[in-house]
């Protein structure tokens, strides 16, 4: 009978079941048996709830005697629980992160500082990173090796410029108020910081040396193995400050000073020696990079008049090298100007796309800008030590005329 | 020894008793306090064990220690109330004995054969001593003599009462077919007691009718 009525039950059970549909509907039914079970069995002597209860029934002791061996084991893996090194594993990505940002960074100011990139890469990276902050040099010298200290913010500067000082130059009561105010709290406006350069000239033995000579502000003292020039001047907007070493170039002429001055100075900068001068709105000479001024030499010019080696880019150049957009003279090529000289010229009214060891005599009409204009308001100067060659043997370079920049002092940029 | 008359088995017992404040003890245990760990175990300990002999037989000491091992090392991420401390408890557990069974058969044991046990009735008679004395203890053997499955679905779904949806998220099994295994092995159950030995062939036909 018994078995019988279980068929029964579970006959009804399996309808429903089926009945059900939804699953939620069938969880339902299927628990109801389930929990229907034990006091369906209940009357019976031996029933499966009986069963159930006596497998469901309190602990017993012996079932609980592993307590303390496994309180111990709790009590060990607790000592053991390594959890500064989740804390370190949490923090490794952030560290990850920063370290390649900064990594980054670093990385491309120093490339462009080094002038690895190329010239327009250069320029896009330099202001890309002076928006946060950090100023580089963007320079295209040929053969160029600098070293550039600089200040980007105002405040520095002027403290900087507040140091005490043996040349003689204007020191303005706000400067030396500078020194001692905290940088945060500096009023920009208020401040006209200054900057001492330092030039030194070491001839070779058998150069014929010329003293730098000295303008306002300078001061000029020569010995038997160098010239010094010092010159403290006053700087306004973002201040620059380079010092650039460097030989003097052997071949090396051009307008704005003879090849052997490594000096110069005036509003808006000049640069000379090996090295890049930005905003230069003088003269530079030697070896080294100009812009917007007058570059001669080895190096790199940019917006002036170039001579000798190098690059000259939107303006007078001359000797060997490259000159787009301006004149060009010597060997090298010369695109979209004037050019004379071995080399290719493109552009001109008599191109001459001789090619390798080509005589070009190709004179056009070059669009160089070599105004000249000095776009910085840093007193870039350079510190420029070489050896000056005996003579001027560049043909390029002697003959190279530009038209010396009007400084122009800017705001900064 | 847990005796139980037969009025006491009217109403549907929970096997464990798990007292107020479970999340304030899994949060001291958390935090290293031995006696709030102590407590959860006394609560868990028994049904787990009983449970393992179920599935485990002998064995069920050593897989029980294993599973609290387990839950120790991995106490910290757990998170969740009793309920869910209970279904990871013996989701671990069952892994554990998986682990156990791997290990026994790379051990080369020398094992017995059914055929060979057959010829060697014991002498005590499980049901028999059911009738006279229901003990937990042989409650539990009693529910090991079914087939595995059955078994394991009957002791999750009984004693250690956990919900069909968990019972078939433990085995890997679908709910449908944890309902019906838990079914098969009560209805067995209650064969055995009865001193009937169902035959597979009229309890398939009971289901189907």
């Amino acid at each position: 009978m018994g078995s019988q009525r279980w068929v029964s039950d579970m006959q009804s059970h399996h309808a429903l079941h089926s009945r059900s549909g939804s699953e939620a509907g069938e969880a339902a039914a299927v628990d109801s048996i389930v929990d229907n079970v034990v006091p369906l069995f209940a009357p019976r002597q031996g029933s499966v709830a009986a069963l159930i209860a006596a497998a469901s029934a309190p602990a017993e002791q012996r079932e609980l005697a592993g307590e303390d061996e496994i309180r111990a084991t709790f009590r060990v893996a607790m000592l053991e629980r390594p959890r500064p090194a989740q804390r370190r594993h949490r923090l490794a990505p952030l560290a990850i992160a920063a370290g390649s940002v900064a990594g980054l960074v670093a990385g491309t100011a120093g490339l462009s500082a080094a002038a690895v990139l190329p010239p327009a890469a250069n320029h896009v990276v330099a202001q890309v990173l002076r928006h946060v902050g950090i100023d580089v040099t963007p320079s295209g010298g040929l053969g160029t090796s600098q070293a550039v200290v600089r200040s980007s913010t105002l405040a520095a500067a002027a403290t900087k410029a507040a140091k005490p000082s043996k040349t003689a130059g204007p020191t303005t009561p706000a400067s030396a108020a500078a020194a001692t105010t905290p940088a945060h709290s500096l009023p920009r406006t208020h401040v006209t910081p200054t900057c001492e350069v330092t030039v030194v000239v070491k001839p070779a033995a058998s150069a014929d040396v010329p003293i730098p000579t000295a303008s306002a502000g300078q001061t000029s003292t020569s010995t038997a193995s160098s010239s010094v020039l010092k010159a403290t001047m006053p700087v306004s907007g973002r201040t620059r400050c380079s010092v650039s070493r460097g030989t003097l170039p052997t071949k090396a002429s051009g307008t704005g000073g003879s090849s052997t001055t490594g000096s110069g100075s005036g509003p808006g900068g000049t640069g000379s020696g090996k090295g890049t001068n930005h905003g230069g709105g003088s003269s530079g000479s030697g070896t080294g990079t100009g812009s917007s001024g007058t570059g001669s030499g080895k190096g790199t010019n940019h917006g002036g008049t170039g001579s000798g080696k190098g690059t000259n880019h939107g303006g007078t150049g001359s000797g060997k090298g490259t000159n787009h957009g301006g004149t060009g003279s010597g060997k090298g090529t010369n695109h979209g100007g004037t050019g004379s000289g071995k080399g290719g010229h493109h552009g001109g009214h008599h191109g001459n796309k001789g090619g390798q060891g080509g005589s070009g005599t190709g004179s056009g009409t070059g669009t160089g800008s070599g105004s000249g204009t000095g776009t910085g308001t840093g007193t870039g100067t350079g510190t420029g030590t070489g050896t000056p060659p005996p003579t001027s043997t560049d043909p390029g370079g002697t003959s190279a005329t530009g038209t010396p920049a009007s400084a122009s002092p800017m705001s900064s940029s | 020894m847990g005796r139980i008359g037969h009025d006491a088995g009217l109403s549907r017992r929970s096997p464990v008793t798990m007292p107020d404040g479970f999340g304030e003890l899994l949060i001291c245990a958390k935090k290293g306090d031995e006696e709030a760990f102590s407590s959860i175990w006394r609560v868990f300990q028994p049904g787990l064990l009983r449970y393992l002999r179920v599935i485990g037989g002998q064995a069920a000491d050593d897989i029980a220690a294993d599973t609290w091992l387990q839950v120790i090392r991995k106490l910290a991420s757990f998170t969740g109330d009793d309920k869910a401390f209970r279904a990871w408890l013996y989701t671990i557990a069952r892994h554990r004995h998986i682990d156990w069974r791997r290990q026994a058969g790379r051990r080369k044991e020398s094992l017995v054969e059914v055929e060979v046990l057959d010829r060697f009735p014991g002498t005590d008679d499980t049901s028999g001593k059911f009738e006279t004395s229901v003990s937990t203890q042989s409650a539990v053997a009693l529910i090991s003599t079914l087939p595995a499955d059955q078994a394991e679905a009957v002791m999750l779904r009984t004693v250690a009462g956990l919900p069909v949806s968990v019972v078939a998220e433990i085995m890997g099994r679908p709910p449908g077919t944890v309902r019906v295994l838990c079914h098969r092995g009560l209805h067995r159950l209650a064969r055995t007691l009865e001193g009937v030995v169902p035959d597979e062939a009229s309890e398939a036909a009971a289901l189907v009718v």
